[in-house]
């Protein structure tokens, strides 16, 4: 699948092009000099043996097969979660989508750092939920409902589905309503008709929207830092460790090259499958053909 | 029903009885369709025939299940369906868009309606080759949807539509997209292939002439009201109301209240003109003196010729005087476009040979006889 960009690229420059080149150079600045400066310490940082010594360390490795673990779980909880209520908005009147979509905006304004200490209030031992329960008499001792795996799925499928959503859901809308419909004359029930008919067609937006959150679970920080065990910790806490209690930052350095690797790697595997502006949101519809 | 695989596919297989009483769907305070009642005998040939708007679309998703009519039956070979959901009232429809699945090849797109009723590989291959042959597109098996020209997707639409067999077609505008000529040629295809196939046919358009083409029978729709219900020919000849007169074929409509002339006979006044009425072409009652009600003279019955110099009073039972403002050459046939005193106009039609040069500008008088008029009422 060629994206029509690929011809729009070799356009002269025009005013849209030059009105670019301020944010280019702000992300050249923001962005690529401290990329640079981490890629030239992981190498110089005392020297290149950062690299050596990560691919030895036990430790590191275990953090970084947990990153792409707990990615993997996140990204299958969002699409498994996102793909009923980008269904129901893609279907839905005028105005419960305004609803539906007013809540998922609402999510994304509000700070990433208030919903992670929101659910830490909720979670915690005498937090919210495990008051209820005990008052309830439904359990005698909290629920371990924190410092763990399940408090860092939650906080990050929180932060990250509204990202699957609206992938599927702009794949959903690509896909006339009719065709369902026409299943269904054709003697297929309701589920039959979606499933051999709607799901193969917003496949694509399933897809965008799984590499999407995948990427992003990669690199996560706050959440599994505020919400997680201290005993199993992801790359980007490791990197933390580094820098701030080991004072490495060459090894810190060359543990962040490695993650970018790993997902600059995914990314070109999955631009391959399913075509990197569908993913980054920049073709929104998808081509028939 | 559809379950029963040996159930006899051979081409007599009749297409079913269709029933609707009382149909009314309100949205809010629209009334989509309005007490819409009629009956279509198996393997008839029905349109749907109404201006944008007036219910067709509505109507027709009442009779597939799509949607829940707010009052009334819906009846398929007399079994009351209307509580029955869509997957099981064993129809064929053809959707405007044509609806083609686009991630299946043109082969599992007609052979979907016969996996859903759980027929096996084999059997399927067989009758989609046979579907596509009878629309005429043999070897087109494994190209995709999006490689299919317009009148091909809706030859395709329409073999997936008759693949399974079903004992009711529906239509929805299937021709609305495409252009005059294929329109034409596809016209009588369908045609054909829903005789052949013995179908009852519930077809929905807009456009006057594919209704009269391909109808058994028209369902002259306005403002969710069934209008007519009736033959083509009888619509065109025995219009129940102005509006039914002015859907099907080109029409003028004189209004006026009736007067009884000193020797009895019923005139419609008009201004520089004479219009005699023959009772016996009244569509509904008899009509009498003070009757609200509206001629209807087709323009091909309507004679033009050239005003007489002397202004004498012609002494034809039904005349009209005016100028000619427009000559309109179309194919074989030539149309009049002529200018009433009083600003309205009237068209005329007449073939091309052996008649005077009309220049526009000329004053002319119409003439027509009182028995190739109909007397209607306004609806
Ligand atoms: N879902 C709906 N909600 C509200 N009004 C509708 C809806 N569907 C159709 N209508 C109204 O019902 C009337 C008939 O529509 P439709 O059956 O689509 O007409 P047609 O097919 O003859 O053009 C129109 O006035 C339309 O606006
Ligand atoms: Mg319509």
């Amino acid at each position: 699948m060629t994206s029509p960009e690929t011809g729009r690229r070799l356009r002269r420059p025009d005013f849209w092009t030059l009105a670019g080149l301020p944010g280019l150079l702000f992300v050249l600045l923001a962005f690529g000099v401290p990329m640079v400066t981490i890629v030239v310490r992981s190498l110089t940082d005392p020297s290149p043996e950062n690299f050596q010594f990560l691919f030895t360390d036990e430790l590191f490795r275990r953090s970084l097969l947990r990153t792409v673990y707990v990615a993997l779980l996140v990204t299958g909880l969002s699409v498994l979660l996102g793909y009923p209520y980008a269904y129901a908005m893609a279907r839905s009147g005028p105005v419960l989508r305004t609803w539906l979509m007013g809540a998922l905006l609402l999510s994304f304004w509000t700070s990433l750092l208030v919903r992670t200490f929101a659910w830490g209030v909720l979670l915690s031992n005498t937090g919210v939920v495990n008051d209820l329960l005990l008052d309830l008499g439904v359990i005698d001792q909290p629920l371990p409902l924190i410092r763990n795996l399940f408090a860092v799925l939650v906080g990050m499928v929180h932060v990250l589905v509204p990202f699957a959503i609206l992938a599927i859901y702009a794949s959903l809308r690509g896909v006339d309503a009719e065709l369902e419909q026409a299943a269904q004359v054709m003697g297929a029930r309701p589920a039959r008709a979606f499933w051999h008919v709607t799901l193969p067609l917003s496949m694509p937006g399933v897809a965008a929207g799984a590499v999407l959150v995948f990427v992003l679970s990669l690199g996560f920080y706050l959440t599994p830092a505020l919400l997680g065990g201290p005993a199993d910790i992801l790359v980007s806490q490791s990197i933390v460790l580094q820098v701030q209690q080991y004072l490495d930052p060459g090894v810190g350095s060359a543990m962040a090259v490695v993650l970018l690797a790993l997902v600059l790697a995914f990314l070109a595997i999955a631009s391959k499958v399913v075509g990197l502006g569908r993913i980054l949101g920049v073709t929104g519809k998808e081509g028939t053909s | 029903m559809f379950t029963d695989k040996s159930r006899s596919r051979g081409t007599d297989a009749p297409g079913a009885g269709l029933s609707l009483e009382g149909i009314a769907k309100h949205y809010g305070s629209v009334r989509a369709v309005d007490d819409v009642s009629l009956t279509i005998e198996p393997g008839q040939f029905v349109t749907l025939l109404g201006a944008s708007g007036s219910g067709k679309t509505t109507l027709l998703r009442v009779i597939a299940g799509f949607l829940e009519p707010s009052a009334g039956r819906v009846l398929i070979d007399g079994r009351d369906v209307t509580a029955v959901p869509v997957h099981r009232r064993n129809i064929g429809m053809v959707f405007q868009s044509y609806a083609l699945f686009p991630h299946l090849s043109v082969a599992r797109n007609i052979a979907f309606p016969l996996a859903m009723r759980g027929m096996r590989k084999a059997e399927r291959r067989e009758l989609v080759t046979q579907a596509l042959e009878s629309v005429h597109l043999p070897g087109y098996e494994d190209r995709m949807p999006a490689q299919l020209s317009g009148g091909q997707r809706q030859r395709v639409a329409l073999a997936r539509a008759i693949v399974s067999r079903p004992s009711l077609l529906l239509m929805d505008e299937p021709l609305g997209a495409l252009d005059r000529r294929l329109r034409e040629v596809l016209q009588v295809e369908i045609l054909k292939l829903s005789r052949e196939l013995g179908l009852t046919v519930v077809n929905v358009t807009h456009d006057q002439e594919e209704a009269f083409t391909m109808s058994d029978r028209i369902a002259l729709l306005a403002d969710g009201k069934l209008v007519q219900y009736a033959s083509p020919e009888e619509i065109y000849t025995r219009p129940v109301s102005d509006v039914a007169a002015g859907f099907l074929g080109e029409a003028n409509l004189l209004r006026g209240v009736l007067t009884r002339a000193a020797d009895g006979r019923l005139t419609l006044p008009a201004q520089d003109g004479h219009v005699e009425i023959d009772a016996a072409t009244a569509v509904r009652s008899a009509p009498d003196a003070g009757d609200e009600v509206v001629v209807v003279v087709r323009p091909w019955s309507v004679g033009v010729e050239r005003l007489g110099r002397d202004g004498a009073e012609p002494g034809a039972p039904c005349w009209l005087r005016g100028r000619l403002s427009a000559v309109i050459y179309a194919g074989d046939s030539q149309k009049l476009i002529v200018e009433r005193p009083d600003g309205s106009e009237v068209v005329v039609r007449r073939s091309m040979d052996g008649q005077f040069e009309a220049a526009p500008g000329e004053e002319v008088l119409l003439t027509w006889s009182s028995r190739d008029a109909v007397v209607t009422t306004a609806g």
